[in-house]
C-alpha cells in the first residue's frame, strides 16, 4: 500500500472563519454596524462578564478558539471594537465592521452555550421571585449578577451622555441586566447566532 | 407512504409532529412529507397546544418573529397574520394564543381560542424546538429557518428620526415660508433678530416681532418673541434628549472621522442646539479657544440650512454640551445635564448658539446695533458670558485624559513587547516585571519583581526595548511574561478594562 500524503489545500486569507458561516451579510451603505448593533454587543459581553467571572479573559480565549484571532487580535484590538458603543466612556471613533461584530455574535453564542446551565437558573428564579412579588435581589445569585452588572456598566459607560442617565437609577440597571439574560438565553440556542445577528440589524435595511 | 411521528424534547416544552413521508416512500425510512398534526407540550400545563398543519405553518413564523424581536427590542409594526399571536404580558410572561382553525382539525377545545401563558424559559425551549425541526433535514425538507432584519418599514415607531419627523417639520417650514413670502416687502429687517439672538429667536422667524400673524399662523407669546432664552420650547423629556442625542452624535461623529486629526490641545467645547430631527440649528463656542478651532470641527458643515431664506420651523429644540478633545473623541451630553448649564439661562449674544447666517458673518457689534430697532433687548444687555468651565469638569476631562493616555501606552506597550518576545524562550514560571514608560511609549526603564525574573534570559525583550536616554514622564505598568506563553501587559494600578 503506496503512502497517501494528505495535502491541506491552502485555505485563502480572504475565506471568512468556519465559525462565522451563517452568518449572512447584510446590505449597508458602507461597512459599519449601526449604533444600535454597536450598544448591543458590548452590553451582551458585559453581562457576560457580569455572569461570568473570568467573563473578559474568556472572551480572547475563544476567540483563539474560534480561529478568529485574525480579527480580532489582542485586548487592546477587543476593547477598541467593544468601544464603539456609543455609550462607552471612550468611544472609539472608528466604524465596526461586519466581520467583527460577526466574529463578537460567535463569541457571544459560544460562550452563552457554555453558561446556559446558570441563565437558565437564573431566569427561572427571577420568574418565581416576580410570581411571588419579591425583588430579584431576594436571591443571592441573581442579586450578584445584578450587582456586578451595574458596577461593570457604571465604571464604563459615560455618565454624561443621555443615553447612560436614563440608567441612573439601580432598578433601571436592573431591568436593562434581566433583558439581556434572556437575550442570552436566545444566544444559546441552535440558530442563536443567527437569531442574534439578524437582529442587531432591526429597523435597519 | 408512512406514518411518522417526530419528537423534538426540551426541558419545558416537547413538540411532536404527526405526518406521512413520501408517496415514493416504500421502506418507510424516508423524510416526514406531510404535516397532519402539531403538538405542544409544555411542562406545567396540562393541555397541549396543538393543531392542524394551519396552525403549525404560523406558529413557525410566529415563534421565530417573536424571539427577534425579544432580540431585538424592536417590534414589528404590523400585526402578524395568522392563527397565532405573541405577546409579552405585563408580569414578565409571554401569551400565546391560537385561533381555531378554519378546518376544524384543531384538537384543542374546538371552535375555542388556546391561550397559553410561558414563562421566558418555556418560552425559549418553544423556540429551540423548532429550531431543531428546521435544521432536521428528514422532517419537512422545504421548511427551513429564514430570518430577515425587521426593515425600517415595517419599525415605524423606531424609523430613524430625521424621516419620522421630516414630514411635519417640512410643513412647518413650508408654512414659515409662505408667511415670509406674504410679508417679505413689508419687514426688510426678516433676519436681523436670528443673526442677533441665535438659534432660539429663528423659532419665532417667520414674522417678526410687533408683526401681525398671517392667517393660519398660530401667534406667537410675545414674550418668547422678546426673551430668546425662553422662546423656543426646549425639549426636556429625557427619552426624547437621549434619542436626538444618539442621532447628533452620530452625525457629527461620523463627518468629523472624516476629517484630519486635531491640530488643538485642549478641549473645545460647544453648546449646539439641534432639532427634533437631529439637525444642528445653532452653535457657539463657549471660549475663544474653541472658536478658534472651528474650522477642523464638522459644525459648520452639519449647520441646516432652512430651504428658503424665510425661516425655521419654529419646533422645539434640545440644547447640548458637545466636547471636541484632542484625542479626536468626541462626547455629547444634554446642555442642562452639563455643569456648565448655569450659564445657560443668560442666553445673552456671546452664549446663545450662531444661526447659520451668524456662523457666516459672525455675531459682531454691527449685527447688535442694527437688532437695536428690534425688539431682542435683552440678547444685548447682558454681558458676555462665555466661560462655562468649572473645576469639576476640567478636572474630570484630565482624568479622562489621563485614562485614555494610559490605554494608548498600554496597547504600545503591549505590541512592542509582544513582538520583541518571540516564543524562542519558555518560562518554567511567571515572569513579572515593572515597566516604566515615557509619553512616546518608549521604555524608560524596568525592573524584575520575582526572582525567576531576574535572569538575564528573561530580561532579554525588555532589555532589547529599553531605550537609550528615554527621558520624561513615565507611567507604569505591570508586564508579565506567562509561563502558559501569554503576555500580559497592564497599568500598574491595575485596570478592569479588557
Amino acid at each position: 500500500m503506496s503512502a497517501s500524503v494528505s495535502v491541506t489545500p491552502p485555505i485563502p486569507s480572504s475565506a471568512p472563519p468556519v465559525s462565522l458561516e451563517g452568518l449572512p451579510d447584510i446590505e449597508l451603505t458602507q461597512d459599519a454596524c449601526p449604533r444600535r448593533a454597536r450598544q448591543q454587543l458590548d452590553l451582551i459581553l458585559l453581562a457576560i462578564e457580569a455572569l461570568d467571572l473570568g467573563g473578559s479573559e474568556a472572551i480572547l480565549i475563544v476567540a483563539e478558539e474560534l480561529d478568529l484571532q485574525e480579527i480580532i487580535k489582542n485586548r487592546v484590538h477587543l476593547w477598541q471594537i467593544r468601544s464603539t458603543n456609543p455609550l462607552r466612556k471612550f468611544s472609539q471613533r472608528r466604524p465596526l465592521k461586519q466581520v467583527e461584530a460577526k466574529s463578537l455574535v460567535a463569541i457571544i453564542c459560544y460562550i452563552a452555550r457554555r453558561l446556559t446551565v446558570v441563565i437558565r437558573q437564573l431566569l427561572l428564579v427571577e420568574q418565581q421571585l416576580k410570581d411571588k412579588g419579591l425583588p430579584p435581589e431576594q436571591n443571592f445569585r441573581l442579586a450578584e449578577y445584578l450587582l456586578r452588572f451595574r458596577s461593570h456598566f457604571r465604571q464604563r459607560m459615560n455618565p454624561r451622555r443621555a443615553g447612560v442617565m436614563a440608567y441612573s437609577e439601580d432598578e433601571k440597571l436592573n431591568a436593562l441586566a434581566l433583558q439581556l439574560l434572556e437575550q442570552l438565553l436566545f444566544c444559546t440556542g441552535t440558530a442563536g447566532a443567527q437569531r442574534l445577528w439578524v437582529s442587531l440589524f432591526d429597523g435597519e435595511v | 407512504m408512512h406514518q411518522l411521528q417526530k419528537t423534538y424534547s426540551l426541558p419545558n416544552c416537547t413538540l411532536v409532529l404527526d405526518g406521512m413521508s413520501d408517496a415514493s416512500d416504500v421502506t418507510g425510512g424516508g423524510a416526514m412529507a406531510l404535516l397532519t398534526h402539531a403538538a405542544c407540550r409544555f411542562m406545567g400545563h396540562d393541555q397541549d397546544l396543538s393543531g392542524g398543519s394551519d396552525f403549525f405553518n404560523s406558529l413557525v413564523p410566529a415563534v421565530s418573529r417573536y424571539a427577534q424581536e425579544r432580540l431585538s427590542g424592536l417590534k414589528t409594526g404590523k400585526v402578524a397574520q395568522g392563527l397565532v399571536k405573541l405577546e409579552p404580558t405585563d408580569q414578565g410572561r409571554h401569551q400565546l394564543s391560537v385561533a381555531p382553525e378554519a378546518d376544524g382539525l384543531s384538537t384543542g377545545d374546538q371552535g375555542n381560542e388556546q391561550k397559553f401563558e410561558l414563562t421566558t424559559v418555556q418560552l425559549f425551549d418553544l423556540v429551540e424546538a423548532i429550531d431543531q425541526f428546521l435544521s432536521d433535514r428528514s422532517t419537512l425538507p422545504d421548511k427551513q429557518l429564514s430570518l430577515q432584519p425587521i426593515s425600517k418599514r415595517q419599525a415605524p415607531s423606531q424609523t430613524p428620526i430625521a424621516q419620522r419627523v421630516a414630514a411635519p417639520a417640512l410643513g412647518a417650514v413650508g408654512l414659515a415660508a409662505a408667511a415670509a413670502a406674504l410679508f417679505a416687502l413689508d419687514v426688510p429687517n426678516l433676519r436681523r433678530p436670528l443673526e442677533d439672538t441665535g438659534a432660539k429667536a429663528a423659532q419665532t422667524s417667520g414674522k417678526t416681532p410687533g408683526q401681525k400673524s398671517p392667517a393660519g399662523v398660530e401667534s406667537v407669546d410675545p414674550d418668547s418673541v422678546q426673551d430668546p432664552g425662553v422662546s423656543s420650547p426646549a425639549i426636556t423629556d429625557a427619552a426624547e434628549l437621549a434619542r436626538i442625542e444618539d442621532v447628533v452624535w452620530e452625525s457629527v461623529d461620523s463627518t468629523w472621522n472624516q476629517y484630519p486629526l486635531p491640530t488643538f490641545t485642549q478641549d473645545a467645547v460647544y453648546r449646539v442646539s439641534v432639532s427634533e430631527a437631529g439637525e444642528i440649528i445653532g452653535y457657539r463656542g463657549v471660549d475663544e479657544a474653541s472658536r478658534n478651532v472651528v474650522d477642523q470641527l464638522p459644525l459648520e458643515k452639519l449647520l441646516y440650512t432652512p430651504p428658503t431664506d424665510a425661516a425655521i420651523s419654529d419646533e422645539p429644540l434640545a440644547e447640548f454640551k458637545m466636547t471636541f478633545t484632542p484625542d479626536a473623541v468626541l462626547r455629547v451630553e444634554p446642555w442642562s445635564g452639563s455643569e456648565s448649564a448655569a450659564a445657560a439661562p443668560a442666553a445673552d449674544a456671546a452664549t446663545a448658539p450662531a444661526t447659520p447666517d451668524a456662523s457666516k458673518t459672525d455675531t459682531s457689534q454691527t449685527d447688535t446695533s442694527t437688532a437695536d430697532s428690534t425688539e431682542t433687548e435683552p440678547a444685548q444687555t447682558e454681558p458676555v458670558q462665555a466661560k462655562p468651565a468649572e473645576p469639576d469638569q476640567s478636572a474630570l476631562d484630565q482624568a479622562n485624559l489621563d485614562e485614555l493616555t494610559t490605554s494608548a501606552l498600554n496597547a504600545d506597550l503591549y505590541n512592542s513587547v509582544n513582538a520583541a518576545w518571540k516564543n524562542d524562550f519558555q518560562p518554567d514560571a511567571d515572569l513579572e516585571f515593572r515597566v516604566k514608560v515615557n509619553i512616546d511609549s518608549d521604555i524608560v526603564s524596568y525592573e524584575p519583581l520575582n526572582e525567576a525574573a531576574k535572569t538575564a534570559d528573561a530580561k532579554a525583550p525588555l532589555a532589547a526595548l529599553k531605550k537609550a536616554g528615554a527621558a520624561g514622564e513615565s507611567s507604569d505598568f505591570k508586564v508579565v511574561f506567562k509561563a502558559d506563553g501569554k503576555l500580559e501587559v497592564s497599568p500598574w494600578e491595575g485596570s478592569a478594562r479588557p
